[in-house]
C-alpha cells in the first residue's frame, strides 16, 4: 500500500513548516511537497498607511533580515517621490546590506549548516545541533559568532540598533556615518577576512566526505535570476535584473527593475501559504497559449548566492574573483553551477565579497558626507525598490494615492522564488534515500538539510510570525495519514 | 562603617518588545534597575534586546560582567521574581537563545562564568501596540523599592570577588 510521510516540523530554519513524502505501493516517493503553514498578510494590511511608514512596517517581517526589507522598501519609497538620492546615501545603504549579507549567511553556514557538514548528516542527533558544535568545534562557533557580530555592530553603527534600525527612508538615510565609525569598522575588518578565510578552508576539507550529496541534493537543471551591475558584475542593491537558463544562456541580460512584472508570474496552491513566483516567458511558452499559471513550473528558477554567482560576469574584488573562478570549476565550462549544496560555498564567497566591498566604500572620504537625505513629495503613484536580500532577490511595489496612502501593496520575497526548487530539491533527496518506506532519522535530517541549502526565511516569505520547526508525515495512497514524526 | 558597593561589573539586559505591550515591561524594569544601580555607584551596563542573540556573547568578552542580570515580562508570574539561572541547553534556533543558553555560550566558548538571575515581571497582554496593561504597569511600580533592596543586600557585601550580589531571598522576590 502506497503511503505519505510527513516531516514536521522542519528545523534549523526560520518560520513554520512541514514536508509530506508521498510513497507508492513499493514504498518508494512518488512525490514530495514542503508546506509553508504559517499565514500573516503584511500585503493586505498595509494597505491604507503611509509609503513613508513602510520601511518601519516591513522590516518587522523578519528580525533577522530586517535590512533587506528596509533596502527594497526605502527604494519604493525613492521612486514615489522621484528622486536620485545623494551619492553618499547609496553607498550607505550598500554598506548595511553588505553588513546584513554578513551576519545573515554567517548564521546559516557556521550555526545552521555546521553541525550537519562538521557532526555528520546522519550522526547522533542529540548532539548534532548547535551544543554539539560548541562541544567538538568550539572555533568554529566562536567565529561564527564573531563573524555575525561584526554584520551586526556595522549595523548598529549605521542605523542606531542592530534589529529594525528606523534608518533607511525613502529619499536617502536618517543619520550620517561618523568617523569614529568608519575607524572602528576598518579595524575589526582583518579579523572577519580572516575568520572568512577559515571558513572557506574548513568547507574546502569536508569536500571529499560530500561527494555523494554534491551530485544529488537539488542537482537539475532551472533557470537563475539575480540582480547584476550595467556591466554585468555581482550585485546586490541596485542594477538589472538578469536570468540564465541551465545552459548558461543569457534569456534576460538586464531588464530595468520597475519592469520585473514583465517576466515575473506568482502561482499558489492549496497546500501552503507560500507563493510560487516563475520566469513567465517559459511558462507562457509551456501553456502553448494557454494562462501561464497552468504550466508554472515549467518557469522555475533560483535566487540566492547561488544564483547570483550563476548570472554574473564577474565578482570585482580581488579576493572573491579568486573564489569565483574556483566556483565556476564546479561546472562544466559557460554552465551554472546546478547544485544548490554548493550554495554554502557560494554564501562564503559573498561573505567576502562584502567584506572586501565594504573596505573599499569605507576608504573613500566622501562615507562621511553629511549630505544622505533628498526632499521630496509625492511625484509618482506607483514605486518599485528591488534589492538582493541574503536569500535571493526582493520585490517591494507599493501603489499610492496622491497623498501617498498605499492602495495596493506587492512583495515578492527571496524564499518563495525558491520554493519550486526546494520542492525539487526535497523530492530529489527522498525519492534518492528512501527505500521500501523505511525513513530513518538520518534520513529525515538529510531531507531537512536541503531544505536549509536554500537558507528559507518563513517569517519573510509568508510575512508570518514565528519559528521553524520540521515534521514529516507519511500518507498511504488513498491519502489515510499513517506515520508522524516531530520534532521541535 | 561605609557601605561598600561591588565594583566588578553587573550587566542588566533587558528583552522585550514595546510595540508589543507588556513585553515591554522587562525593558522598563531593567531600565530602573539599572538606572538605580548606577545612580549607587554600582558598575553597571544596560542592554535592551528584542531577544537575546549569540553575539552577545562576544560582548560579554568585552564587558567581562561579574553578574547578568535577565529582565522579562512572563505570563507565568503574577508578581516580580528573581530566580537563580545556571547554564542550560542551546537550542537550535537562529532567533534567539535562552539566558540560560547564552551562559553556556560564556562558559563553553569564552571560560567566563558570570553569576546569571532571571528577574520575570508580570505580563497579560502581548499584542501588538504600545503601553502597558493595568496588572503589568502596577507591577512596574515595585521597580524602585526592589532596585533599593537589591543595592542594600549589595551594600552590605564587604567581599568584592565576583559572585551574586544577592540571594534571591535576599531580595524579597
Amino acid at each position: 500500500m502506497s503511503k505519505t510521510i510527513v516531516i514536521d516540523p522542519v528545523t534549523r530554519i526560520e518560520g513554520h513548516a512541514k514536508i509530506t513524502l508521498h510513497l507508492d505501493d513499493q514504498g518508494q516517493v512518488e512525490d514530495a511537497r514542503f508546506h509553508v503553514t504559517e499565514f500573516r498578510g503584511f500585503e493586505k494590511f498595509c494597505e491604507g498607511r503611509s509609503f513613508w511608514e513602510m520601511p518601519g512596517i516591513t522590516a518587522r517581517i523578519c528580525g533577522i533580515c530586517p535590512v533587506s526589507h528596509l533596502m527594497a522598501s526605502a527604494k519604493a519609497g525613492d521612486a514615489i517621490l522621484g528622486v536620485a538620492i545623494p551619492p553618499t546615501a547609496a553607498r550607505l545603504r550598500r554598506l548595511m546590506n553588505w553588513a546584513q549579507l554578513v551576519q545573515s549567511h554567517a548564521l546559516s553556514f557556521f550555526h545552521l549548516s555546521a553541525p550537519d557538514l562538521l557532526l555528520g548528516m546522519e550522526s547522533d542527533p542529540a548532539k548534532r545541533n548547535l551544543m554539539g558544535l560548541i562541544d567538538r568545534y568550539p572555533d568554529v562557533a566562536r567565529n561564527g559568532i564573531r563573524l555575525r557580530s561584526f554584520g551586526q555592530k556595522v549595523i548598529e553603527m549605521l542605523g542606531g540598533r542592530s534589529v529594525h534600525p528606523a534608518w533607511t527612508v525613502p529619499g536617502g538615510v536618517r543619520d550620517p556615518l561618523s568617523q569614529e565609525s568608519r575607524s572602528q569598522i576598518q579595524q575589526m575588518l582583518p579579523e572577519a577576512l580572516a575568520i572568512t578565510e577559515q571558513a572557506l578552508d574548513l568547507l574546502r576539507s569536508t569536500a571529499d566526505t560530500y561527494r555523494d550529496e554534491e551530485a544529488l541534493y537539488g542537482n537539475f537543471p532551472s533557470l537563475y535570476l539575480g540582480l547584476v551591475t550595467p556591466e554585468g558584475g555581482l550585485e546586490h542593491y541596485d542594477g538589472l535584473l538578469r536570468v540564465v537558463d541551465s545552459d548558461g544562456t543569457v534569456l534576460e541580460p538586464g531588464l530595468p527593475l520597475p519592469r520585473y512584472r514583465e517576466i515575473i508570474g506568482e502561482a499558489v496552491e492549496p497546500w501552503s501559504y507560500l507563493k510560487f513566483p516563475f520566469y513567465r516567458p517559459a511558462a507562457t511558452r509551456a501553456a502553448h497559449g494557454g494562462a501561464a499559471e497552468t504550466q508554472y513550473a515549467a518557469g522555475m528558477y533560483r535566487v540566492g548566492p547561488l544564483a547570483r554567482l550563476n548570472v554574473c560576469d564577474f565578482a570585482g574584488t580581488p579576493r572573491a574573483e579568486a573564489e569565483l573562478r574556483d566556483f565556476r570549476r564546479l561546472a562544466p565550462r559557460g554552465r551554472p553551477v546546478s547544485n544548490s549544496f554548493h550554495s554554502h560555498y557560494a554564501r562564503l564567497i559573498e561573505i567576502l565579497y562584502s567584506l572586501e566591498r565594504i573596505a573599499e566604500t569605507l576608504d573613500d572620504p566622501a562615507i562621511t558626507d553629511p549630505r544622505i537625505r533628498a526632499h521630496a513629495e509625492v511625484n509618482h503613484l506607483v514605486g518599485v525598490g528591488v534589492s538582493e536580500a541574503p536569500r535571493g532577490t526582493l520585490f517591494h511595489e507599493y501603489q499610492v494615492d496622491s497623498n501617498g496612502i498605499l492602495q495596493r501593496v506587492n512583495l515578492i520575497i527571496a524564499t518563495g522564488q525558491n520554493n519550486l526548487a526546494m520542492n525539487r530539491t526535497v523530492k530529489q533527496i527522498a525519492q534518492h534515500h528512501i527505500q521500501g518506506g523505511k525513513v530513518t532519522e538520518g534520513i529525515l535530517n538529510r531531507i531537512e538539510h536541503g531544505i536549509r541549502l536554500y537558507d528559507p526565511c518563513l517569517s519573510c516569505s509568508t510575512h508570518a510570525v514565528g519559528q521553524m520547526p520540521l515534521q514529516v508525515e507519511i500518507f498511504d495512497s488513498a491519502g489515510r495519514l499513517v506515520d508522524r514524526m516531530a520534532r521541535n | 562603617m561605609k557601605p561598600t558597593l561591588p565594583t566588578a561589573l553587573v550587566w542588566v539586559i533587558g528583552i522585550g518588545n514595546p510595540l508589543r505591550r507588556d513585553d515591554g515591561a522587562g525593558w522598563l524594569l531593567a531600565q530602573v534597575l539599572a538606572a538605580t544601580l548606577a545612580e549607587a555607584g554600582c558598575p553597571v551596563h544596560l542592554t535592551l534586546q528584542p531577544q537575546l542573540l549569540p553575539e552577545l556573547a562576544a560582548e560579554a568578552v568585552e564587558l567581562q560582567p561579574a553578574q547578568i542580570l535577565f529582565v522579562d515580562a512572563s505570563t507565568a508570574v503574577t508578581s516580580p521574581q528573581c530566580t537563580p539561572l545556571l547554564p542550560g541547553t542551546v537550542a537550535d534556533s537562529s532567533h534567539g537563545l535562552t539566558p540560560a543558553g547564552l551562559l553556556t555560550l560564556l562558559q563553553r566558548l569564552y571560560a567566563l562564568q558570570p553569576a546569571g538571575w532571571l528577574l520575570q515581571t508580570p505580563g497579560q497582554e502581548f499584542g501588538h501596540g504600545e503601553g502597558l496593561s493595568e496588572n503589568a504597569r502596577q507591577a512596574l511600580q515595585a521597580a524602585p523599592a526592589l532596585a533599593a533592596r537589591w543595592l542594600a543586600t549589595c551594600q552590605a557585601k564587604t567581599d568584592h570577588t565576583p559572585r551574586p550580589i544577592c540571594e534571591a531571598s535576599e531580595i524579597g522576590l
